[in-house]
């Protein structure tokens, strides 16, 4: 019973241990309240943070997941499976490998690619390789038929083809891997990423294939090898928590680098994939700035003579990243993911320029003057159901000289409430909805509003007004809000 | 708190025996029922209160039922006591089923009506408690026992943690005795420890590994193969047998820790060879309360044959609901009601048919009844069976990626399991070693290596439900 007492008693004493590798979402230690002692959130709350939290826990984790791998094979977690030769690989990669491009995105990687020529950019467009594609002999036995699947009909082929009757400059890294593996080793068994090789391989290969894309050509002068990762190469071995890693080899490029005086500007946009492009162009010393944004947040930039710096930043102008840029490289992602978000956010960036209008950088957090801005209902009476679902559409104008944008950590929202007739309040609840992208200053967009009418007869307003998440209500700086649509529920 | 909760295992049992093993005799009750209300407290104060009441209004109505002379009396104490009692948990196990199904039914006449019904959270433990309290009511009522005048008494009996949330239902005639007077020995706490050692692993090993693969196919059929939502419901047999059972299993180490012996609640079910076998030796606890306090009240087979198919009708059509508030767990009871009443009128034949035979009729239907019993709603749980008996390769590979080493290696486990195999070839060593010089030493080895083992299941089961859950991404998704 002390034996099992201990690791409370030691949490009590608050002796911390080493932190598990990998992202999880930690629990907050509960503040205690009278109310939620008595409903029970208070314990839930204390349980959920305990479980997390109590000492030795890392111990036993680490423990588990050893004798779990000796045991079965296996790693503790549902996202690492181990094929042969040790080989980790990520589940997702395994399950979601074929996710289908849609219109849409295509039609918006023609218009990146479009709207770069008339800047006088030149555009790329990579597919990254999936692991599981290149190695399918190591894929765990149980899921080799529906990689089978997969390689009978992937999205890798069936993207290129279209991007090719599009005429959009792309290189597909899948089958250029598929037979350079033979050679060398593009996946560290570790990793969940294409090694730097690879990376290496594949940009060599696009500057062979396309010769006016990059000023100079990249060349491999070695290749070197250690017992040790390089960069990324161990990331998937990292969430295992297991304690050895498995024996062995890792690769690395060493580029010739290029010395000619001019150098160009590159901006690139993708997934994790991209890491390892960063890297390997960095290297080759043709490019005197890149600056690459994983998703829409993780900002990497490089210049000549620095080494890569990353940073975490919601309020990325991807204007200012793109303004002076020479050369525009889009990846998708490996499992056939088109970032949608970002190519949104791009094309955006690319018609300011156009335009001439300057910026789009957003302020974080919005002022008392910001709040400037106008709603005005297309409708301004409606006639419902008890209960029926409402699409009201208004026009959103920012009057102010911020650009009002949706996007985290603070987004700028539209929100709704319910009052009677007279103005009094039904309930406390306000509904928030989305507004897309930015609008710039004397701009006017549609946002559409997704509400549901009360379930009683009567006459009821619809309150609409907009708030910064976790800043500001605009109702408190703006006499014109809210505005209301009178909603006559039969 | 689950007792396959780190929390439990770490803070509060080490606490509650260790306090338990040092206090004088005669505090202890007291200290198992202060217990008792922190486990239930854990939950929400406000249920606890609500329990307290539950305590108070049973043990004043429990005094009141004999003081009366009058049998006319006595039976509208009783009834009042069992609507208190029965409509409690009406309220609030069945209510929003009662107001949903009102909802639907108005729908038919007027599909515009909704009713917006408060969502009554489920007081963990209710329909245990209730039926506990009701066998001891009934009891009072029919003269079995004497009223207890000691509410602490009641108040422990009532709360009681170790079967409060999942039983096994313990009658207050078989405890009376234990709680007034119980002897705690260090061989009965060894058994105790040992007991609970194997229910937890029957639980964290065993039903969580076999039940993730359930989970996966039952909550899509539509994308796998036939023999695949087969490998699925028998997943989940396994799982619901292994899981309750471990926790009754946890329930009598505990108890005997503490110095009770609560009555089994699991003898083996899978290996029955009719569905009236199953039931006497699948949660036995409910089963007897049904036959003791509703099926032989009604008259039980005393009465000709429609009688008894209608009592037992009406006593599954009762287990079932007892089960959960939805159409599916009454189909589950009549389902098991009807396949009794059929056993009934072809006894004849049943008792003809070779025992194979019977073990595979008995183990389909009862599969077939965990379909029902485990689908979100009883349309859910139709078309589950007809992917199970209308045979589709489509998808044939789609459940092999559940298939790891481990699931295979606990599916057959849990599978070795399900028969009393271990315990026979355990009884046949230790019968050979009784009658050789080494009686001693074999007995003593026995009892030894079968306590290792199971604080080595102990460990290993600890290990897996702190690993739980931890399941890390690279980095998040964006």
């Amino acid at each position: 019973m002390l034996i099992l007492a201990a690791p409370t008693l030691i949490t009590v004493l608050k002796v911390k241990t080493r932190a598990l590798y990998g992202a999880v979402v930690n629990e907050d230690r509960p503040i205690y309240t009278k109310r939620d002692i008595f409903n029970g959130k208070f314990q839930h709350d204390y349980e959920l943070w305990y479980n997390q939290n109590f000492y030795s826990r890392t111990h036993i984790v680490r423990l588990f997941t050893q004798l779990r791998y000796t045991l079965f094979h296996k790693v503790v977690g549902t996202r690492v499976v181990i094929g042969a030769k040790n080989t980790l690989f990520e589940t997702g990669y395994l399950r979601y490998a074929d996710i289908q491009y849609t219109e849409e995105q295509l039609n918006l990687i023609k218009a990146v690619k479009n709207k770069c020529e008339q800047l006088g950019k030149r555009f790329f467009f990579i597919i990254p390789a999936n692991k599981v594609l290149i190695y399918p002999e190591r894929t765990p036995m149980r899921y080799v038929r529906l990689v089978e699947k997969i390689l009978e009909n992937s999205f890798h082929i069936r993207l290129a083809e279209k991007l090719e009757t599009e005429g959009i400059p792309y290189f597909n890294s899948t089958p250029f891997l598929f037979f350079e593996k033979s050679n060398y080793n593009l996946f560290a068994i570790t990793g969940v990423h294409w090694n730097l090789l690879a990376a290496a391989l594949v940009l060599r290969e696009i500057s062979r294939q396309n010769p006016t894309l990059f000023k100079g050509n990249i060349t491999i002068e070695y290749i070197v090898s250690s017992s040790k990762p390089f960069g990324s190469d161990a990331d998937l071995f990292g969430i295992t928590n297991l304690k050895y890693l498995p024996k062995t080899t890792y690769y690395a490029p060493v580029l010739k680098r290029y010395s000619g005086e001019e150098k160009e500007k590159i901006f690139l946009n993708g997934t994790s994939f991209d890491g390892q492009l960063v890297q390997v162009l960095s290297d080759t010393g043709l490019f005197a700035e890149i600056d690459e944004v994983e998703y829409t947040y993780v900002h990497r930039h490089y210049e000549e003579g620095k080494s890569i710096s990353t940073n975490t930043d919601y309020n990325i102008s991807y204007y200012e990243l793109l303004n002076d840029k020479d050369i525009v490289i889009i990846s998708s992602g490996p499992t056939g993911a088109i970032l949608l978000p970002s190519l949104k956010r791009i094309e955006r960036a690319l018609d300011l320029m156009l335009s001439g209008h300057g910026t789009d950088r957003v302020q974080n957090k919005l002022g008392p003057e910001d709040a400037d801005i106008s709603i005005k209902p297309l409708k301004e009476q409606i006639n419902a159901k008890g209960g029926e679902k409402l699409k009201i559409t208004v026009k959103f104008t920012n009057n102010s000289n911020s650009i009002q944008a949706s996007y985290n950590p603070y987004p700028v929202k539209v929100i709704t409430y319910w009052t009677r007739a007279d103005r009094e309040l039904i309930n406390n609840i306000r509904e928030q909805h989305n507004i897309k992208g930015l609008i710039l200053p004397k701009e006017t967009v549609d946002v559409e509003i997704n509400v549901r009418a009360p379930d009683a007869p009567g006459e009821y307003l619809l309150q609409i007004s907009a708030a910064q998440e976790l800043v500001m209500q605009y109702e408190s700086y703006n006499k014109k809000l809210p505005v209301s649509v009178l909603v006559r529920v039969r | 708190m689950l007792f396959t909760s780190p929390i439990f295992i770490m803070i509060f049992l080490p606490i509650v025996v260790l306090v338990y093993l040092l206090i004088n005799n005669k505090f202890r009750n007291n200290w198992l029922l202060i217990s008792s209300i922190v486990f239930y407290s854990w939950s929400g104060v406000q249920y606890m209160m609500l329990l307290l009441i539950l305590v108070a209004v049973n043990y004043f109505l429990g005094l009141l039922t004999p003081t009366s002379k009058v049998k006319r009396t006595q039976k509208i104490i009783l009834t009042i006591s069992l609507v208190i009692n029965f409509g409690t948990l009406a309220f609030f196990k069945y209510f929003n089923f009662f107001i949903s199904n009102i909802e639907n039914f108005v729908h038919i006449f007027n599909p515009s009506f909704t009713f917006d019904a408060p969502n009554i959270p489920l007081p963990i433990g209710i329909s245990f408690f209730t039926f506990q309290i009701a066998s001891y009511l009934l009891d009072v009522y029919w003269g079995k026992i004497k009223p207890q005048k000691n509410i602490l008494v009641i108040a422990l009996y009532m709360t009681l943690f170790p079967p409060f949330i999942a039983g096994p239902i313990i009658r207050y005639f078989d405890i009376e005795s234990q709680i007034l007077n119980r002897k705690l020995n260090s061989s009965l706490f060894a058994e105790g420890i040992e007991r609970f050692c194997y229910g937890f692993a029957k639980k964290v090993l065993i039903a969580n590994n076999v039940g993730a693969a359930a989970e996966a196919i039952i909550n899509q059929p539509q994308n796998y193969s036939s023999p695949a939502c087969w490998l699925g419901i028998i997943c989940y047999a396994l799982q619901i047998y292994f899981d309750f059972s471990g926790y009754s299993d946890m329930v009598i180490g505990m108890g005997k820790m503490f110095g009770f012996t609560f009555l089994e609640n699991f003898n083996y079910p899978y290996i029955s060879k009719s569905i009236r076998e199953f039931w006497k030796r699948w949660h036995i606890s409910l089963s007897s309360w049904f036959k003791d306090y509703l099926y032989i009240p009604l008259g039980g087979s005393r009465n000709g044959a429609f009688c008894t198919y209608r009592n037992l009708i009406l006593v599954f059509l009762l287990t079932g609901f007892w089960h959960g508030a939805n159409w599916n767990f009454v189909a589950w009871g009549l389902w098991h009601g009807v396949f009794l009443i059929i056993e009934r009128v072809f006894s004849g034949l049943f008792s003809r048919i070779p025992s194979v035979l019977a073990h595979i009729y008995t183990i389909l239907v009862i599969l077939a009844g965990w379909v029902l019993f485990r689908a979100e709603s009883l349309e859910s749980g139709v078309i589950y069976l007809k992917y199970m008996f209308i045979p589709t390769l489509a998808n044939w590979d789609a459940h092999l990626p559940l298939m790891d080493i481990e699931f295979i290696f606990y599916l057959f486990v849990g599978i070795a399991l399900s028969a009393p195999i271990f315990p026979k070839v355990r009884d046949i060593i230790v019968n050979k070693c009784s009658a050789t010089r080494f009686a001693l030493a074999g007995s003593f080895a026995n009892t030894t290596l079968r306590r290792l083992f199971a604080l080595c299941m102990f460990f290993l089961s600890t290990l897996y439900m702190v690993s739980a859950s931890f399941n890390p991404f690279i980095y998040f998704r964006f």
